[in-house]
């Protein structure tokens, strides 16, 4: 009979562990950073007075929303070699991550830009400070207090999504999990620490977030 | 393009799979929705953070594993063996029902407290106070809520073939292995974007009708 | 006598059929106090708007010491470093200390070191009564503080005009007196202002010419003494008498 929960198992593979949940937050934070720059793009693309930049965006945006991550993963992986180039599995999924998390990052974006009151941008004008100027020095800072708490999500929401990238044999977390499970048959064990581990990193993220936000926008008061 | 021709058909009977998943799913989460989002709203502190327990940690593991969680790990607890498709309809209505959870809760809160006070005032009682009372305007909130969850949950449907469960996914990747082309897979994407975007469309549609009904 | 230091000749601007200004034209000269009463929709904020070319005009011509005023030209920020504004709602950056809104400007606009913007601002702020709050974010501030930080905000460039658009009009009552006591100073030290304004008081204590402005035209312009208490215009009568 088995025993449903078994310690030693953790210790046997601890070295496969770690580094399958360094690989976890490694891809994680690539497709923070790849969602962050086509977040940037789609909404400048977006926001463009050219109607062809303007549908490009668009379309992106719409492309990514309606499309599961995975159909996405498998197109990139299995669409560049076509092409003839070959990146790693690793790097497929930071790209195929990334540019799909990017049209979600583009709504945040815009919705912080949209939030900034139109007042804000005249006073920068009447100061003679060029847009360029209002964008970095006014503009900017608020936007980023409006969009914090989604973008927070939208960061959870990439570090999960990484549990996918273990179908195109990228080892992280849940691709040794499932190695171990199938040596072992111990799935209940695996599975049930891998979920810990998620729900642990959600909190650990949710927390840092938010004292990040206290620590950088606690004192602004009660303005934006 | 011209090979995959011929596999259109198994390709659009995918599709159909997926949104008969979706569906299914759907109906189990909207149920679990109610009964757990009326805990989240209920007086009791304990039923709240049951309620809460539940939603944050379905909303903190990725589909993925609690996809293999269902599959591989259960059945080493209940001794039994679900197919494919069973897994992956429990896994999608627990999922879905996390969701739905909180859909069914800021429904029943954008009911203002004056309401309550004013069916309890009057003398009635709970069960027919939120059948007619709340019901119908938590509705307003709830359904278009439903609508962007239901689409969220056919994009999760793709993950179910993972374990070889045979929907849109799984359908274009066996064509691919067969032709080794990337146009299944291509095809695939249209399919799942056309399903949402039309969605997503109708539920936009929806919002605006269920919020004109206010004037 | 002297060129005038803004000039507007026959200003003209429409929000699609509505014509919000229908041929402005008055001159300003410096050192002056021009004050422009009217009720609201008459179109006052709209025409102080047009002189630093935060709007466009239909027809007509702004001129600001010297230079033609066009929205659509690299001369408006030109122009826009010779005039300053101060908003109904202050519209300080809620991001930055209050030295800190006060040094933006200076620092990227004209370029200026870092040692020399905080001395000014530190001047400026002393200047307004408010030296220690220096590091104090808007969000901490009452909102006549705010409004003398953005006083001092627009003082820190050296303009050699000043818009004031119904800057008293948010405040509560109690805030209302210090922020007129400073623009009270600053008229003193020889500041051209314009002042769109319902403060009458300030008007007849300050002001050396009052502009009354309806349904976009100037219905009649004098001296305070004139227009506040013997206005030739019915119309000037009639709004004099409903505020009074």
């Amino acid at each position: 009979m088995q025993v449903l929960f078994d310690p030693s198992l953790f210790w046997n593979n601890r070295t496969v562990i770690v580094s399958g949940a360094e690989v976890s937050l490694a891809l994680g934070a690539a497709s923070v950073a790849v969602s962050l720059a086509f977040g940037l793009a789609g909404w400048l693309l977006k926001a463009s007075k050219t109607s062809a930049f303007r549908w490009l965006g668009n379309s992106y945006i719409e492309c990514m929303r309606n499309t599961p991550t995975l159909v996405y993963l498998y197109l990139v992986y299995f669409g560049l070699t076509e092409v003839g180039v070959t990146f790693s599995p690793f790097v497929s999924a930071v790209l195929a991550l990334g540019v799909q998390g990017g049209a979600y990052m583009a709504e945040i974006i815009r919705g912080a830009f949209n939030a900034v009151s139109e007042e804000q941008r005249q006073a920068a004008r009447a100061l003679a400070l060029r847009p360029w100027m209002s964008l970095m020095h006014v503009e900017l800072p608020q936007m980023l207090r409006v969009a914090f708490p989604a973008m927070g999500n939208q960061v959870v929401s990439l570090v999960l999504g990484t549990s996918l990238a273990s179908v195109i044999a990228v080892p992280e977390l849940t691709y040794q999990s499932q190695i171990i499970g199938e040596n072992t048959y111990r799935y209940f064990s695996v599975f049930a620490v891998l979920a810990i581990f998620y729900v642990l990193i959600v909190q650990v993220l949710n927390t840092l977030w938010r004292a990040i936000e206290r620590a950088w926008f606690g004192r602004w008061g009660a303005t934006v | 393009m011209a090979p995959l021709v011929p596999y259109l058909g198994i390709l659009l009977k995918g599709a159909l799979v997926t949104l008969g998943l979706a569906a299914l799913s759907l109906v189990f989460a909207s149920v679990i929705g109610v009964v757990i989002g009326m805990v989240a709203t209920s007086r009791s502190a304990s039923a709240r953070a049951f309620a809460k327990l539940y939603v944050e940690t379905i909303r903190s593991v990725p589909l993925l594993v609690q996809l293999f969680f269902v599959y591989y790990a259960l059945p080493l607890l209940a001794n039994v063996s679900p197919s494919p498709y069973h897994a992956a309809t429990l896994a999608l209505s627990v999922y879905g029902g996390a969701y739905m959870v909180e859909a069914v809760r800021s429904g029943i809160l954008s009911v203002g407290t004056d309401q309550w006070m004013a069916a309890r005032s009057l003398g009635i009682r709970y069960r027919v106070m939120m059948l007619y009372i709340v019901a119908p305007q938590a509705l307003r909130v709830t359904i278009p809520a439903a609508m962007g969850i239901f689409i969220d949950m056919l994009k999760g449907a793709s993950v179910t073939s993972i374990i070889g469960f045979v929907e849109l996914m799984q359908t274009a990747v066996n064509i691919r292995n067969t032709i080794f082309a990337l146009s299944p897979i291509a095809a695939a994407a249209v399919l799942y974007f056309v399903m949402c975007f039309s969605l997503s469309r109708v539920g936009a549609g929806l919002e605006r009708v269920l919020r004109y009904e206010d004037r | 006598m002297a060129e005038p230091i803004l000039s507007v000749e026959g200003l003209v601007k429409s929000y699609g059929t509505h014509q919000v200004l229908q041929g402005i034209s008055f001159a300003v000269q410096t050192q002056e106090v021009l004050v422009i009463i009217g009720l609201s929709g008459s179109g006052k904020s709209t025409l102080l708007r047009c002189i630093n070319g935060l709007e466009d005009f239909s027809a007509g011509r702004i001129v600001v010491d010297g230079i033609a005023v066009d929205p659509h030209r690299a001369s408006v920020w030109a122009v826009r470093q010779k005039v300053g504004m101060i908003f109904q709602h202050f519209n300080l950056f809620p991001h930055l200390t209050a030295r800190q809104n006060i040094e933006l400007a200076p620092r990227r606009v004209l370029g200026l070191p870092l040692a020399e913007c905080h001395a000014r601002a530190d001047a400026l702020l002393a200047r307004v009564g408010l030296a220690q709050f220096a590091d104090k974010y808007p969000g901490r501030l009452s909102g006549g503080q705010q409004q003398r930080v953005a006083i001092a905000r627009a003082l820190a460039m050296q303009p050699r005009l000043m818009l004031f658009d119904e800057p008293t009009s948010a405040l509560d009552p109690e805030t209302v007196g210090e922020v007129l006591n400073t623009m009270k100073e600053l008229a003193a030290s020889g500041m051209t202002m314009i002042v769109v304004t319902h403060e009458l008081g300030f008007a007849r204590e300050v002001g050396d010419r009052i502009l009354f402005m309806d349904g976009g035209v100037i219905v009649e312009e004098g001296a305070p003494e004139v227009i506040l208490s013997r206005p030739q215009n019915p119309r000037t009568r009639q709004f004099i008498q409903a505020v009074l």
